[in-house]
């Protein structure tokens, strides 16, 4: 009852161990330093964030003095002024994103479109409109703030109008938006760029032997090209204004309208105070993270839907069998 | 296999951490012994080469005076005591100290000169020391009632002075001399006779009658004499909420010139009251009056969240008065003698406190307090030696009793009763000019010493602002405090 | 031909309404700019006016002062602003954290891109996920690891918390994604080792990824004030950044008088990665054309 020792098999098997072996230490060396990165920096804190989120402070010292359980999740659902101001944060800032993201998608795709056309001096204009957001959102800020001011700003001089720009809750929004926007719009377009750039030239001609008008053309070659551009574009921006606080901190915190007020703002202002409400911003973070992941899922599974979908094959299965 | 690796090093890692946490925040000296403190043959403490590190909250030409003062006193203790000062602006100084007594207890600062408000927070978090008992340490004399009352109070926690009250300062306005002179009218020296002021001069620009000079864009010579437009009614008085004169000091004043309570004897919060309500009723109808406001006519235009909003006006004599820091005015008299140089130069102005200006009744024994601003000198625990924590004594001795009318040019009252009264003080010039002008340190009130200070301010010049904003103007007063009110005491319970 | 002229009539609205759309953008830029070499006092006087109303309002006194300032005076350490020490810091921390960080991330990427081992769609999942954590639950636990690690008030706390950053990687990865997997394929059947697949293959053609990330990374972390403030705040003057140092600087100005000043240290803020970026865009047009990447 010996043991078959089938030659081949050893040989095999012995070769695909050392490249098991082999492709273990490629994956070690190219993930590795990365892996250590990752868990050093990023998961580290935050596993220890979500340990606040558990804790309780006495307000002596940085680190959690007891653990309370739920204790701080219950309190930003039903104290009286917190689930208030928090939870109104953060419909603001949905609301925001809501009405942001898509502005902040179909500029840079209309300014990426126009560049795309390669008219006189395409290149310096893909330049210009990326060069507000490189700066310093404290030094674009400041500007803004000058130019905009109210009795001395330029615009209200100019135009002879009277606008509380940081004032008036609206105007305040304007501003914010026209500042995310402006300085914001430039990452978006420079990777829609890249992408149109690699849309088939081939496609187009195609399209034009069938006889498409440039709507056709825009609907059935350039964005399907530009889909995953596009995708990433969405899926980050959407994120980037959930997380809203710079802008606004910059332009609104002497406005203390509480409808000025983004979750991460609120987040923010707790953690600069006494450290008894670290534990209530752990807790607001995490509930703001898994707010912005459900919205991130519901995107991720359209997207592939439309990639790797069945609708269209069931569609045509169908089709055949009735033919 | 990425994950096999990272969980226990995670564990590990949590585990070093929350059992080396807690070690570092204990003082490290005990009081109540002599420690290393080494005396002479009359019993003195002897300094030999003792550094002391000292984060203070000035910056700009005020952090220069204080350079200066500093080093007065190195001078004069040389080879005994010096003191280094690291100058941090209020916005960075809170952030920056949270993670220094966190982190770097040993890099951190000896003493503090920082706002006299923040001494009771600052001990709820354990970072201080009572600098009290370091005078007595080093014999050196405490009158405790040589300090303004109200200055002291605040830096005393049961019973225990932790922070040595250095001075105190506020807002003030600033004066169109010329322009009153000018057209007859007299200064007004409390609210009801600058309604009064008001009245007459809105009247007379309307009629076409009311001089003024100054700054102005048709290049006419600033001393020339024009008169007043009659396209718009003349406002005498800007103010504005965005301004830091009005929601640090004015807003305060109003509701405390008109009897208002800020804070109760338990900490908490108690300026949801008449007089505060009173108060910034006043405020609001400064810009829109109404039939039951004590003036007819508006006082200022509604700037909304502008600030500095006099100095424009004041400089073209489209307004009389304006509210600037007191450090500003040797400033102010500079420009003016060269924009009115052919004509009296800085004589055309003049500064006065803001005693009286804001309150309803003038009879009231409150009308002419002031609410102001003092700094204190505050003993760190990052101190572990007590001959230095007695050094840190020597130190606020001399800057509370020595730097009197030094400090006091740049418009910080001393919170030594005495200095302010010395023949030092009073002989000097700069006295007789503008200082005098500014009350005496009795008149200034500082809110009580409360941990939860922020709350307090934070809520109540939340009040401030939307009692003077225009997009509230539906809103009673009463509502906007009652709300503001008890979302304080909601917080504060929660943090409680 | 018809289509010719189209689209020719195409270009030039292309063109006019890019015309439009980039004044707008640089208005702003452009008068802060103008701003800071003019007479504070020309603010308040003639508001309306772009640039300074008339030649006498035009002054260098912002820079000036701003300049004047790099020495250490004991008696004046309040104005102690050691400008080119900050500038030397944020170029090291900004280029060398950079660096740092492309290598790592471009590891990683061509792991998840084409080494092929368990679970790697799922764990590139779960990287993309952490993306939509608000960064702001780890910023305090941050602190208190570089504290741990020693990194608290030294340039290596600025660099080290960005190498754990996942955008990079996820940027580079899509860009890497695009790269025909044939090319791969023969170079392995040749032989190759996975370090020269990389560094033959992958990295010519994936190169204007790194540039862009190059560039986002750069821009990250020069600009960036908050952070800075937790980790070097308190260390010694000569250690700040300049996006850190500039902030400083105008919270010590807050009265309307010093707007020259504070518009002043802007532009010295922006000066730099202006540069930078002007170089950068270049080599990132040549290497995004150069992909040409044939789906």
């Amino acid at each position: 009852m010996a043991k078959q020792i089938n030659l081949l098999d050893y040989a095999n098997k012995k070769e695909a161990r050392r490249n098991t072996a082999r492709k273990g230490l490629s994956v070690a060396t190219f993930l590795g330093p990365y892996a250590i990165c990752f868990a050093m920096f990023f998961v580290f804190p935050l596993l220890f964030g979500i340990v606040i989120a558990f804790s309780g402070f006495d307000g002596r010292t940085m680190f959690p003095t007891s653990f309370v359980g739920f204790e701080n999740f219950r309190v930003i659902f039903t104290n009286k002024v917190v689930a208030r101001d928090f939870w109104n944060s953060v419909w603001t800032t949905i609301k925001f994103c809501l009405c942001i993201v898509p502005l902040s998608i179909l500029i840079p795709l209309g300014l990426a479109l126009l560049v795309n056309t390669k008219c006189i001096g395409y290149k310096v204009f893909r330049a210009l409109i990326y060069i507000p957001s490189i700066f310093p959102l404290t030094a674009t800020g400041l500007i803004l703030l000058r130019m905009f001011g109210y009795q001395y700003g330029w615009v209200n001089n100019f135009f002879n109008i009277s606008v509380d720009w940081f004032g008036n809750v609206y105007a305040t929004w304007f501003m914010v938006g026209f500042f995310c926007l402006w300085c914001g719009i430039g990452g978006n377009f420079i990777i829609l760029c890249a992408g149109l750039e690699n849309v088939d030239k081939t496609l187009y001609e195609a399209a034009d032997i069938d006889g498409c008008n440039k709507w056709k053309k825009f609907l059935f070659v350039t964005l399907p090209g530009i889909k995953s551009q596009l995708f990433l574009v969405l899926f980050t921006t959407f994120i980037g204004y959930m997380n809203l606080y710079g802008q606004l901190f910059i332009l609104a915190s002497d406005n203390s309208d509480p409808s000025l007020r983004s979750a991460v703002y609120r987040i923010q202002n707790i953690l600069t105070g006494s450290s008894r409400g670290y534990g209530f911003a752990a807790a607001m973070g995490i509930m703001l993270g898994l707010i912005t992941i459900v919205f991130s899922i519901i995107q991720l599974q359209i997207d592939k839907e439309r990639k790797a979908g069945t609708k269209r094959k069931d569609e045509f299965d169908a089709w055949q069998k009735n033919n | 296999m990425k994950k096999r690796f990272v969980l226990p090093m995670l564990l590990a890692l949590s585990v070093t951490l929350l059992t080396g946490c807690g070690k570092q925040n204990t003082p490290s000296m005990d009081v109540e012994d002599e420690g290393d403190i080494v005396r002479d043959e009359h019993g003195n403490v002897i300094f030999e080469d003792v550094e002391l590190k000292l984060w203070t909250v000035t910056t700009g030409d005020d952090a220069n005076t204080q350079d200066e003062i500093i080093n007065q006193f190195n001078t004069m203790y040389n080879g005994q005591i010096k003191v280094t000062a690291e100058h941090i602006s209020r916005y960075d100084l809170e952030t920056n100290l949270t993670s220094t007594m966190e982190f770097d207890r040993v890099n951190g600062p000896d003493i503090l000169f920082n706002h006299g408000n923040r001494t009771t927070e600052y001990h709820d978090r354990g970072w201080l020391y009572s600098i009290e008992k370091f005078y007595q340490k080093a014999d050196i004399p405490l009158d405790k009632d040589d300090y303004v009352d109200s200055l002291l109070d605040a830096t005393t926690i049961d019973g225990e002075m932790y922070g040595t009250p250095i001075d105190v300062h506020s807002t003030m306005m600033e004066i169109r001399l010329d322009i009153l002179e000018k057209n007859g009218l007299n200064l007004p020296t409390n609210y009801a006779e600058l309604c009064a002021l008001s009245e007459t001069i809105v009247e007379k620009a309307r009629a076409g009658q009311f001089w003024i000079r100054g700054e102005n864009s048709e290049n006419k010579p600033a001393t020339e004499w024009r008169l007043a437009s009659t396209a718009e009614d003349y406002t005498v008085f800007p103010i504005a909420y965005g301004d830091m004169w009005v929601h640090e000091f004015v807003g305060y004043t109003a509701a405390v010139q008109n009897g208002a309570d800020l804070v109760a004897e338990t900490g908490l919060p108690a300026w949801n009251n008449e007089g505060t309500i009173k108060g910034l009723q006043l405020l609001r109808n400064w810009m829109w009056p109404d039939e039951s406001s004590t003036n007819k006519y508006a006082l200022s235009k509604s700037f909304g969240s502008d600030y500095d909003v006099g100095d424009a006006p004041f400089k073209a004599g489209t307004c009389i008065f304006k509210l600037q820091g007191p450090w500003t005015y040797a400033k102010d008299r500079n420009d003016f003698s060269i924009l009115l140089s052919q004509d009296g130069g800085a004589s055309n102005i003049t500064t006065r406190s803001i005693s009286n200006m804001f309150a309803l009744d003038n009879s009231h024994e409150m009308a002419s307090k002031i609410k102001g601003e003092g700094h204190a000198l505050m003993l760190t625990q990052c101190v572990t030696s007590q001959t230095k924590a007695c050094a840190a004594a020597v130190f606020a001795d001399f800057l509370s009793y020595y730097s009197g009318i030094t400090w006091a040019k740049r418009g910080h009252i001393p919170a030594v009763k005495s200095v302010a009264l010395s023949s030092d003080f009073k002989n000097d010039p700069a006295y007789e000019e503008f200082i005098k002008y500014w009350g005496n340190p009795d008149d200034y009130v500082v809110i009580p010493p409360t941990k939860y200070f922020s709350y307090i301010d934070t809520y109540f010049k939340t009040c401030v602002q939307k009692a003077m904003s225009a997009s509230n103007r539906e809103t009673t007063i009463q509502q906007i405090v009652n709300k503001e009110y008890e979302d304080c005491l909601a917080y504060i319970d929660l943090y409680a | 031909m018809s289509s010719t002229r189209g689209k020719k009539i195409t270009k030039t609205v292309a063109f006019i309404t890019l015309t439009i759309v980039c004044i707008l953008m640089l208005l702003p830029i452009v008068w802060g700019v103008f701003g800071s070499f003019r007479r504070s006092g020309d603010f308040t006087s003639y508001p309306a006016s772009f640039f300074p109303s008339k030649w006498d309002a035009f002054t260098l006194d912002g820079y000036r002062e701003l300049f004047s300032k790099t020495e250490y005076i004991p008696t004046h350490s309040n104005e102690y602003f050691p400008i080119w020490n900050w500038l030397f810091n944020s170029l090291i921390v900004a280029i060398g954290g950079t660096l740092l960080y492309l290598i790592i991330a471009s590891f990683a990427a061509y792991a998840f891109a084409f080494l092929d081992f368990k679970y790697h769609d799922k764990i590139f999942y779960f990287l993309i996920g952490t993306m939509t954590i608000p960064g702001i639950i780890s910023t305090t636990p941050q602190l208190i690891n570089m504290n741990m690690l020693g990194a608290y008030k030294s340039i290596l706390g600025l660099i080290l918390p960005g190498l754990g950053g996942v955008y990079g990687v996820f940027l580079i990865k899509q860009f890497f994604s695009n790269i025909p997997k044939d090319l791969i394929e023969n170079a392995r059947m040749d032989g190759a080792s996975n370090m020269r697949i990389f560094f033959n293959v992958v990295l010519p053609l994936g190169k204007s990824a790194l540039f862009v990330q190059g560039l986002f990374g750069f821009m990250g972390a020069w600009n960036d004030v908050q952070w800075a403030q937790l980790i070097i705040g308190n260390a010694p003057r000569t250690t700040w950044t300049l996006a850190y140092g500039l902030k400083v600087i105008s919270d010590n100005s807050e009265s309307y008088e010093a707007t020259t000043l504070v518009l002043a240290s802007a532009v010295i803020a922006m000066i730099p990665i202006l540069i930078v970026f002007l170089i950068a865009q270049s080599k990132i047009i040549e290497g995004v054309a150069s992909t040409g990447i044939k789906r």
